[in-house]
């Protein structure tokens, strides 16, 4: 059984039952197709099409998984970005930037040293490329 | 037509457009050369930094980059045997061995030359045939657009490889997230949850910059990818000698041929015309043992044709609106945010913008030869970069220019939101290449069949029975049940 094709046939399984029940929500086209037309064919297609995958994940698979991988850095750059997205309008640019530079560079194994000079550097490339080149407002 | 040719060089020529063309060779050099960091990849988070200028030179430095990256992904390949970007994978299987043997020098002066020709030659294909196609496409009307975007989302099937429902479910993604917004013809809001920044639809650009760059660098991070040690022994000569010419050129000629269809066929890149290349130039040499063990025609073929795809892929981009691979959707992006919509259109009213390009490119070609002949060795050295440090450039620019295009933090969120569901796809082996193409060909074809329905008052059969509609049909069918046919051929 292939757990990915598993998951991923669940998830586009959902993803099509959502379309084509959110499809009878929108108004219906006068003798032509309307705006719900398109969705449900979308959805009815993903339906099918996961259906068909499901299907498929239930026979063994001869190759071997490619593991989990390196899921903790993963979880902390994800989180990491989340953070830096939450906190966009907070403070001024530069010195978030820099904090979420320097973190991440941290966290992926380098020097608190190459990790600040890198950190700085980089915000300020892009706030001279942004701010002062393209005069995007970055606060 | 001559005066719109001299008025298109007048438009390239201008400083400002040539320093743009030059900072993106020199950028999509550095893009290509650094395994980490792709030419898809390059094209878009570096795309909102041109919106701030016109056209021309905003249009130069995306195809600096473009045309810059694709040869310059074989150095890493050639020296490490890692590809720099996914065109150069063929590109690992004959130049590795060859500076294993001592000829790094030789495969790397293989690379920039046979890469330009492959370039120039399919750049010649784009200024020869475009005009004609877009004259041609120029009859279609509503129900025939309906056609060839139909049969544009059919070929998803074709470009997944062996993982075809996966890669129509990610396609269905795409056409699902196209959804978003305002309905084409009634304007009624759909999926937008009450957010008014989506009642025009989720940014292009942002969702580019999250499947191509941040889902990379979480690939890549998930599965710890190390900087590698490079071999700085002697590199050895750089360009060919006359009789290894006469070994590699027929190679290259054939491979350019190859990578030029390959590369027009929606969404089929670099990386397959290089690989089929590479297989069909196998199959009918002689020497087929050498292949992979250091052979010129093998380098040659592979090199030739994942460049030529450049022109390919711009080709059916300009002329039909539909995207030739990763980079040119990203390009339509490009152009509809300065105004101008690709498809025939565009070649009866903006005709000197079209020879602007075709100029564009062919500089853009002949600067990358010579980055990629003179900077080999410096570019080998940038090799040496730490991965964390690219991940995090990447990481910022891309976050930065996903703003800067609106000032919206909605477009930080598609961002993220695309660059985690790429990431997730990307580890359960989903291709990425479909979503795109659903991406930009579902609201055309959605917006088409409902036009031609309204044209024809509802009549189905008029529509599907209209000459070049029903081509396409058919053709649309062949691509859906041939990628299926050949699966129970070969089991998996």
């Amino acid at each position: 059984m292939s757990r990915k094709d598993l998951s991923v046939g669940a998830s586009f399984l959902a993803l099509g039952i959502a379309l084509v029940a959110s499809s009878y929500a929108l108004p219906a086209g006068l003798g032509q197709p309307g705006p719900g037309f398109f969705p449900r064919v979308i959805g009815g297609a993903t339906l099918l099409l996961s259906l068909g995958l499901l299907w498929q994940a239930r026979r063994p698979v001869a190759a071997p998984s490619t593991g989990a991988g390196d899921r903790k850095a993963v979880l902390f750059v994800v989180g990491l970005l989340v953070l830096y997205l939450l906190l966009w309008e907070t403070g001024p640019f530069a010195v978030r930037t820099a904090l979420f530079l320097l973190l991440l560079l941290r966290g992926l194994g380098q020097s608190w040293r190459t990790a600040l000079v890198l950190s700085l550097s980089l915000t300020a490339a892009v706030i001279l490329a942004f701010q002062v080149g393209l005069r995007v407002p970055l606060g | 037509m001559g005066a719109d040719f001299l008025a298109g060089l007048d438009a390239t020529l201008q400083p400002q457009v040539l320093g743009f063309l030059l900072a993106g060779v020199a950028l999509g050099a550095v893009f290509g050369a650094l395994p980490g960091l792709t030419a898809t990849m390059g094209v878009a988070v570096l795309t909102p930094l041109t919106f701030w200028v016109s056209a021309e030179p905003g249009l130069a430095m995306l195809l600096g980059i473009y045309c810059g990256a694709i040869p310059t992904g074989g150095i890493p390949a050639i020296l490490i045997n890692v590809p720099g970007t996914p065109a150069s994978i063929a590109a690992c299987w004959d130049g590795y061995p060859l500076a294993q043997q001592g000829r790094a020098g030789l495969a790397l002066g293989v690379n920039a030359l046979v890469s330009a020709l492959g370039q120039l030659l399919s750049i010649l294909f784009l200024a020869v045939a475009a005009f004609p196609i877009a004259s041609f496409a120029l009859r279609f009307g509503p129900s025939e657009y309906f056609g060839l975007t139909l049969f544009g989302i059919s070929l998803m099937a074709g470009v997944s490889g062996h993982r075809v429902i996966q890669g129509l479910l990610a396609g269905m993604l795409g056409l699902a997230l196209a959804l978003v917004g305002l309905d084409p013809m009634t304007a009624y809001p759909r999926y937008s949850f009450g957010l008014a920044e989506l009642l025009d639809g989720i940014s292009f650009v942002p969702v580019m910059i999250g499947l191509f760059g941040v889902s990379e660098v979480l690939v890549q991070i998930a599965e710890r990818r190390e900087a590698r040690a490079i071999d700085a022994r002697a590199m050895g000569g750089i360009f060919p000698s006359p009789s290894e010419w006469r070994e590699l050129l027929p190679a290259g000629l054939g491979g350019a041929a190859l990578g030029t269809l390959v590369g027009a066929i929606p969404a089929a890149g670099g990386d397959i015309g290089a690989i089929i290349a590479w297989e069909q130039t196998r199959r009918v040499s002689r020497d087929k043992h050498e292949f992979g063990k250091g052979s010129l025609k093998g380098l040659s073929a592979s090199c030739a044709a994942s460049n030529a795809a450049i022109g390919g892929a711009m080709t059916t981009m300009l002329t039909l609106g539909i995207p030739g691979d990763a980079v040119s959707a990203i390009l339509i992006g490009a152009l509809l945010t300065h105004g101008l919509q690709p498809g025939p259109l565009l070649f009866r009213d903006h005709r000197p913008f079209v020879f602007s390009i075709v100029c564009l490119l062919v500089f853009a070609s002949l600067l990358t030869m010579v980055v990629g002949l003179v900077g080999a060795r410096p570019l080998a050295r940038v090799l040496r970069l730490p991965n964390p440090w690219l991940w995090a450039g990447v990481l910022l620019f891309g976050t930065v220019g996903s703003y800067a295009l609106n000032n919206a933090i909605v477009d930080l969120w598609a961002m993220f939101a695309a660059g985690l569901v790429g990431f997730l796809l990307r580890r359960a082996d989903v291709p990425l290449a479909p979503l795109v193409l659903g991406l930009i060909l579902g609201p055309m074809m959605e917006a088409n069949l409902r036009r031609a329905l309204i044209l024809s008052r509802g009549d189905w059969i008029s529509i599907l029975t209209r000459p070049i509609t029903f081509f396409f049909l058919v053709a649309t069918l062949a691509s859906l049940l041939l990628p299926l046919l050949r699966r129970r051929r070969v089991p998996a």
